[in-house]
């Protein structure tokens, strides 16, 4: 799986990439300069937070979390036991980035161990 | 009064109509780079960027016609760093990435140049140029800290660096680190004694109070930086001001109804839309009764503080936008000012085909 998320870091805009489950167990993580405790921490409470609101405004969780901020972007997918996380730069084309990180969700997905 | 001023005169008449919103400007900034007039494309970009600083629309439309203007000095500064190793074309061509807003391509040659050339002061005042950028957008007491951080970085390099010396200078001035302003200010003096920016910065910084409060460093820049978003806040406030769209909305419950109901008419799949205060409190909802808008607000407030709280910690800045993507449907979360909004859409609206009315909305709509 690390050779899959190395993949993922290599386009252009990609800053780093995890794989965590949903109680903020770093599966495998590729972060580049970003710490991954910080990384860990805020997307685990990111994903929890989500889950707990959407349930209860009636919406089965989310597939994909596109997290927009001035600086920076975080993209999350559903893998079902886990979640990808993508850390990437604002002013990377989003749609270009999203087709990468849906490719490497799916080579997860469907990786034989 | 000639013929070219009543042409300058008209011209800004139409730029103004093209002010309206962030989208309306960046469109026209656009069309002055197809037409090839990048005098009228910088006016409006910069009239633009000043009306509404925090528009994704005009920022990007700005980046574009940066890029246009420095496109030949870029790929020319590419071919040299390509050709060899020089940490001069290094930092220029990272400097050049900052003006067109690419920071992380900036940032990364900035790394890349810090590696192979670690006494050279120039990627670190670039480092630091970012990092006052972010400050002055954001007010993020983070940022200023780090501007300071790498612009020392550069003075340990370079004892003569002018730019980071007048910058710290600023910077520490601002803040009101008296000592170590006029420090800075001596340093450049040194090597330029007839400098009237260090001069006048010099006389400033003097007259900041020698014996203050006890103050560290962060201390100082946190406050300072309080003092800033304060500022920023208070805009729009004093009675002869018209105040900015987010407020304007806050104050306007119907207003805020015609804002969202919009949506209901332009938007595949509309279930439901909410604007929020800062606490959380029901500000206006257009959607069915059978959903009640305190549960709404009382489920959706906590997501839009972990994701506020997410983007602060993970140094992305401020949080503009968060879109959950679902079988169930499309909820998206918009950081508009001090106004939160949300909106919820049945499994109709896909992502890619709301994308344009979700545009529309936020950078033309909501600012009308």
């Amino acid at each position: 799986m690390i050779e899959i998320l190395e993949d993922l870091n290599q386009v252009a805009g990609v800053k780093g990439s995890m794989v965590l489950t949903r109680d903020g167990i770093v599966v495998h993580a590729r972060l580049g300069d970003l710490e991954e405790s910080t990384v860990a921490a805020q997307a685990s409470a990111m994903i929890g937070q989500s889950l707990r609101g959407l349930e209860a405004v009636g919406r089965d969780g989310f597939q994909r979390l596109i997290l927009t901020a001035s600086w920076g972007r975080m993209v999350f997918v559903d893998l079902e036991m886990a979640y990808l996380v993508a850390i990437t730069s604002r002013t990377t084309r989003l749609d270009n980035v999203l087709i990468e990180i849906d490719s490497t969700a799916y080579r997860i997905r469907n990786r034989r161990v | 009064m000639g013929l070219l001023d009543v042409f300058r005169r008209k011209s800004r008449r139409n730029h103004e109509a093209a002010l309206v919103s962030p989208l309306a400007a960046a469109t026209a900034v656009r069309e002055q780079i197809q037409a090839g007039d990048l005098e009228q494309a910088l006016d409006i970009a910069e009239r633009g960027l000043e009306r509404f600083p925090h528009s994704e629309a005009m920022q990007a439309a700005y980046r574009l016609l940066k890029r246009e203007g420095l496109a030949d000095e870029i790929a020319e500064l590419r071919r040299k760093c390509e050709r060899e190793d020089d940490p001069a074309a290094l930092t220029r061509l990272a400097a050049a990435y900052r003006d067109v807003g690419e920071y992380d391509k900036a940032l990364e040659l900035c790394r890349r140049a810090i590696e192979r050339f670690p006494e050279h002061d120039g990627p670190w005042y670039v480092l630091g140029r970012i990092r006052l950028d972010r400050f002055r957008e954001e007010w993020l007491a983070r940022d200023a800290l780090l501007a300071i951080e790498y612009y020392e970085q550069a003075f340990d390099r370079n004892r003569t660096s002018y730019r980071a010396l007048i910058d710290l200078a600023e910077l520490y001035t601002k803040i009101g680190a008296r000592r170590k302003a006029i420090r800075r200010c001596e340093a450049i003096l040194e090597f330029a004694p007839e400098d009237e920016r260090a001069l006048a910065l010099l006389q400033k910084a003097m007259t900041l109070p020698a014996r203050g409060e006890r103050l560290d460093l962060e201390q100082r820049v946190r406050r300072f930086a309080e003092r800033q978003r304060h500022k920023a806040n208070r805009r729009g406030r004093r009675a002869d001001e018209a105040p900015p769209p987010d407020l304007a909305l806050l104050r306007d419950p119907d207003l805020l109804y015609d804002r969202l109901h919009w949506l209901r008419e332009h938007l595949e799949g509309f279930e439901a839309a909410i604007g929020l205060g800062g606490d959380g409190s029901v500000r206006g909802y257009c959607g069915p009764p059978s959903l009640q808008p305190a549960e709404l607000a009382r489920s959706l407030h906590p997501i839009f503080e972990a994701a506020f709280t997410c983007s602060l910690r993970m140094d992305m800045g401020r949080l503009r936008t968060a879109v959950f993507e679902a079988d169930s449907g499309l909820c998206v979360l918009v950081q508009f000012g001090e106004l939160r909004l949300a909106l919820l859409c049945s499994p109709e609206a896909r992502l890619d085909r709301t994308e344009a009315a979700l545009e529309r909305w936020i950078e033309h709509e909501l600012y009308r």
